[in-house]
């Protein structure tokens, strides 16, 4: 099968999935209305998120922070996404991950499947509602970490349908679950009201888990959202999941007493379909004479279609037996994880041809070095001629038709191809507390390990020969296959006494990794790399009115497979400062409550040693695709934090945090820089000039104030005002490069090439209005009421303009691209329950 | 229950679902493969008439011809040469990879309203108005989208209409020629030089050879062409040369020089 048969085959499959999700989207919803007389219900009537607690947080810094990276003893027994919204400050790395028990799925970020089934399973709202969103505004500034239980113990049947009005698109999310028995003398379902499934209390032990004689139960979950973007024109998503669960609970008798003994088997599956925004200069921000513009999407015989689209189909299956005494003294887990499907990424892609894409460089008047002609670009553009300020889709589709050599133009899918398979074993022994609400471990010791086999197979495949014929040559293709196998030891070990509960963990991993190129026929040896992490913990409480905790954590990671992977096509290409790196972090924490008040603060820091990194880029020094490879680059970040919330009364709350902090370069290490195709070395051992940069984009200083009021007959209002600042866009480790700033430049090029922009100051006032009556929940939720346009974000292209003057060369960065911050808007959400 | 008691309801319901089938199923439109139609109203001879006059070519009127030769293969830069019966135009446009909009046999329509015509190295050419800093040749037309008014393809190349060279002697040459695409056989090497385009000093190299009658002829490479780095043919080798004719004064004399499309305009014939 060539890759045109593939591309179709899979063209096919796609069409076939969406054919689903429309399914979905559009039959599911009435079924559940039809169902509606076999439910009973439970309707809760605070709205998902609206009081979501920042200072929630607080509680479980001690746990949090042993636990991060490894199982929790609390939680192996059950099932449950474990999701941190954001990395806590001080944290080396961010902590984004989806768990599934004992099992690490990947970061959000990179697996939006995952976090489809998370958000939707949970309910999140589509991207606005009743829920306030200063992370939206903010890098950094979501402080939250949840945990979901959607187990046949924990998952309670319900419907919702949700309808979205924004100011220039609407959204239609559909969500329907049930749950029952599978005996059929205990047919009804049961709702778990007890059980606060937004926080953090995993052990709570109040499950309706042994209803039905036969012990039983099912859980059955389907949903689907889809609709364009809300305010940005050209982004789209078409998200679906599909949840099934059975679970078998019984008692048998075991050491310590009766033990409950749990069997579940789940299969899951969130396809996603999504177009994305693209970034652009300021140039071309003031040429569309809007700050949402993008690129990245044209009409194509009057219709919209995106030109970066990203999919996931990546089903799991999970098994899970567990043991657990009723006191929860001791309990042990086997779990077992399998995922295999694809994650694909479409985009344009030509060859010997002008760029398809209306904001290249050379298409805006700036350059031209003509001024007519960049008056004439400029014209295009103030005339919004479609076809040219945006992506001509019916052009292309010309230029392909009357080509010679087969199609010039070409959605290209980047596909990863993966298959996981992981097991793990554990067990402890402890006792447990109950304090300020909360149960969790206090003594005890736990331990398992977990092995794992993942390979992913990366090829690229033509998606739509746009009315081409298949091409004769040029396009870059590849197709190389990454095993990687190893395990990991872990164990905790948590005890209290006068002095306070002092914890530590650790764990030793093992892994190997192999590739192979299926078009050059290379394979690279198995590699061996090791990781180990350390942590230590204690919290002292002071009765009930406060707590100090000091937390050590001890990373010691492997080079990045991306280090590996730096030149795809030919796999010669190792890093070669690719080593051990390590990281080292602390912090403080005291913690006091007094009345209707409490308060925290925070001191951390975080020393990253010896971090590696791969950066790709068209190289105008040498007209050429290069990897620079990096190694060696040590970063400090440091900063404080205060948290503080008055709870007024019952119905109403106002918290907020400021959070002052540092993240710098220490040492910017040294790189290789090779050719992307031929591996041929350009330069080696050559410096990087990081030292003294920021390091991160995330704001040096955040501040942050929320206050929730619940209002009678149903009403509820939020504020939400916060303010970032100090924000500085990432460097390029090739304009850092000695070979770069070695050549002849002018003082004026040296500070634009290690100049970093900053973002500015982003301030953010939210509110939402919330009415429920009945089954129907109506909000109205208005962002940015200040109305002010900031850059949410930004990057720094790695390209240079070199031109010949006066008999020297000058070179000069493309200027950055951004993303700008939403306008004043609103979200119109109706609701309904069935 | 709302589904059981109500008509409308149930009716919504129905084409609720069938809308989604639709919405999810609907594939994108293909684009219609129907080229635009535009008249030609003048022959290309009227283009060098105007030639070098100064002024901007009159309102309304529209050439039309086949693409003879485009930057495929590195040795045009930036430009398409068009010709029809009467005569042959090199068009400037502002666009690198003029190949893929304009293959060869394609047939263009050209809306000159604007542009000026100016004839360098004997062939005419067709553009913006020239620079007060370059007035000696014309502008390349601008943007993509001012480019696809200017330059239409009407005629996608067809086998029927493949663009073969007129083959001539050097004897046989004429000014008026200039601009079409020729071929002259039994040429060879004269000269030093090892390979057709490798030039330190200028982007452009030229090659002379010699026909067995004794006659001249200058064979012209870009350095960034495809084949600027190919050999030249031995001396005792005869080879023949395809390509746009132009005349100007290279070695020291006025000559015609021809500029290959591709290496596929060289061959070599006999030792």
């Amino acid at each position: 099968m060539d890759l045109e048969d593939r591309g179709r085959l899979w063209n096919r499959a796609v069409q076939v999935w969406r054919c689903l999700v429309a399914t979905l989207l559009f039959v599911v919803a009435p079924l559940g209305a039809m169902a509606q007389q076999l439910s009973d219900k439970f309707h809760e009537e605070n709205p998902q998120g609206l009081f979501d607690d920042i200072l929630g947080v607080a509680d479980t810094t001690l746990h949090y922070r042993l636990n991060s990276s490894l199982p929790l003893f609390d939680r192996t027994a059950q099932f449950g996404f474990y999701h941190v919204g954001y990395s806590r400050r001080g944290e080396v790395r961010t902590s984004e991950v989806v768990r599934l028990g004992a099992h690490n799925l990947q970061s959000p970020l990179d697996a939006w499947g995952d976090y489809t089934l998370l958000a939707l399973l949970r309910r999140v709202p589509m991207g606005g509602g009743n829920e306030l969103y200063t992370s939206e505004a903010i890098h950094g500034a979501d402080l939250r970490s949840e945990w979901y239980d959607p187990s046949p113990a924990r998952l309670r049947s319900e419907g919702n349908l949700k309808l979205q009005y924004a100011e220039r698109n609407y959204r239609l999310g559909v969500h329907y679950s049930s749950v029952g028995s599978l005996c059929a003398a205990n047919s009804s379902s049961t709702d778990n009201s007890t059980v606060d499934k937004y926080s953090d209390k995993a052990t709570a032990t109040d499950s309706t888990s042994t209803e039905g004689s036969c012990g039983w139960r099912y859980s059955f979950a389907a949903g689907a959202r889809g609709g364009g973007d809300a305010l940005v024109e050209g982004v789209y998503r078409n998200d679906a999941y599909l949840w099934l669960a059975v679970e078998k609970s019984a008692t048998a008798g075991g050491l310590f007493g009766p033990m409950d003994v749990r069997t579940l088997m789940a299969v899951a599956v969130a396809p996603v379909e999504r177009s994305v925004r693209s970034w652009n200069t300021e140039e071309v921000f003031g040429l569309a004479a809007d700050r949402l513009y993008n690129s990245s999407w044209g009409y194509q015989q009057g219709r919209r279609r995106s030109a970066k689209i990203r999919r996931e189909v990546v089903p799991l299956l999970y098994l899970s037996h567990s043991l657990e005494d009723k006191l929860g003294i001791a309990g042990a887990n086997l779990s077992a994880l399998v995922r295999a499907g694809r994650k694909s990424s479409v985009g344009l892609d030509w060859n010997e041809a002008d760029s398809p894409l209306p904001d290249w460089y050379g298409y805006l008047p700036s350059g031209y070095a003509d001024p007519e002609l960049a008056d004439l670009a400029a014209e295009v553009w103030r005339r919004g001629e479609s076809a040219y300020t945006q992506v001509g889709w019916d052009r292309l589709w010309n230029i392909n038709r009357r080509s010679p050599r087969g199609a010039v133009y070409a959605m290209v899918d980047e596909v990863v191809d993966l298959f996981s398979a992981e097991i793990n074993l554990s067990g402890g022994y402890g006792g447990r507390r109950t304090q300020g609400g909360r149960t969790w471990s206090a003594d005890g010791l736990f331990g398992g390990l977990t092995m794992g086999y993942h390979t992913q197979h990366l090829h690229n495949q033509f998606a739509d020969l746009l009315g081409g014929e298949y091409p004769s040559e040029g396009f870059r293709l590849y197709d190389y296959r990454v095993e990687h196998f190893g395990g990991q030891l872990y164990g905790s070990w948590q005890t209290t006494g006068e002095g306070g509960t002092v914890a530590v963990s650790g764990a030793l991993g093992n892994h190997t990794f192999a590739y192979a190129n299926a078009l050059t026929g290379r394979r690279v040896a198995l590699r061996n790399l090791s990781s180990a992490t350390f942590k230590a913990a204690w919290n002292y409480r002071f009765g009930v009115e406060g707590d100090l905790a000091a937390a050590l954590h001890y990373d010691l990671r492997s080079p990045h497979h991306s280090a590996l992977l730096a030149a795809p096509e030919q796999a010669a290409t190792i890093n070669p400062y690719a080593r051990p790196e390590h990281n080292l972090s602390a912090s403080v924490r005291g913690e006091w409550r007094r009345g209707k008040v409490k308060g925290a603060v925070s001191l951390w820091g975080a020393l990253v040693m010896g971090e590696s990194r791969v950066e790709h880029f068209w190289n105008d020094l040498d007209d050429r695709w290069s990897a620079l490879m990096a190694g060696g680059i040590n970063t400090l970040r440091y900063g404080v934090e205060a948290e503080a919330g008055w709870y007024i009364n019952s119905e109403w709350r106002v918290e907020g945090v400021c959070a002052i902090g540092r993240w710098g370069y220490l040492r910017g290490g040294v790189a290789d820089i090779v050719d992307g195709s031929t591996s041929e070395v350009l330069t080696s051992h050559t410096a990087l000039h990081l030292d003294g940069l920021w390091s991160s984009d995330s704001p040096s200083f955040v501040a942050l104030l929320k206050t929730t009021h619940r209002l009678p007959k149903g009403w509820m209002v939020a504020l939400e005002g916060s303010l970032a600042a100090g924000r500085y866009m990432e460097p390029s480790l090739f304009f850092c490069s000695d070979y770069l700033l070695c050549r002849n430049l002018t003082p004026e090029e040296r500070t634009a090439l290690l100049g970093q922009e900053s973002l500015g100051v982003a301030p953010n006032l939210s509110a939402v209005v919330y009415r429920r009556v009945g089954r129907v929940g109506l909000s109205l939720s208005v962002r940015n009421l200040l109305g002010g346009s900031y850059k949410y974000g930004g990057y720094r292209p790695v390209r240079l303009s070199v031109a010949e003057n006066d008999y020297s060369l000058h070179y000069t960065p493309h200027p950055n691209k951004y993303q700008y911050s939403l306008p004043r808007h609103i979200y119109l959400t109706l609701n309904y329950d069935f | 229950m709302i589904f059981r008691n109500n008509k409308i309801a149930r009716l919504a319901l129905v084409l609720w679902v069938l809308g989604g089938w639709l919405w999810g199923c609907a594939a994108l439109p293909e684009p219609s493969s129907d080229l635009p139609t535009v008249e030609p109203n003048a022959p290309l001879a009227l283009a060098a008439e105007w030639a070098d006059r100064g002024v901007a070519m009159p309102e309304g009127v529209v050439f039309g011809g086949v693409v003879v030769a485009n930057d495929w293969g590195g040795n045009f830069y930036r430009s398409i040469v068009v010709e029809d019966e009467s005569g042959a135009v090199e068009v400037n446009i502002a666009l690198y990879a003029l190949h893929n909009l304009y293959p060869i046999g394609a047939r263009v329509a050209i809306r000159a309203e604007g542009l000026s015509a100016m004839t360098y190295e004997g062939v005419v050419q067709l553009g913006r108005a020239p620079s007060p800093w370059n007035d000696y040749r014309v502008e390349p037309i601008g943007v993509p989208a001012e480019i696809d008014r200017r330059v239409v393809v009407v005629g996608n190349p067809t086998e029927e209409e493949s663009v073969e060279p007129m083959v001539c002697e050097v004897g046989e040459l004429t000014e008026q020629m200039c601009g079409r695409v020729v071929r002259v056989e039994g040429l060879r090497y004269v000269g030093t030089d090892t390979d057709w385009g490798s030039n330190a000093y200028a982007s452009t190299s030229y090659r002379l050879f010699s026909t067995p009658e004794g006659d001249s002829l200058a064979v012209a490479t870009s350095r960034y062409a495809d084949f600027a780095t190919c050999p030249l043919p031995a001396d005792d080798v005869s080879v023949s040369v395809s390509g746009v004719l132009y005349r100007g004064r290279h070695f020291g004399a006025d000559m015609y020089v021809l500029k290959p499309r591709t290496y596929e305009d060289i061959c070599e014939q006999q030792r």
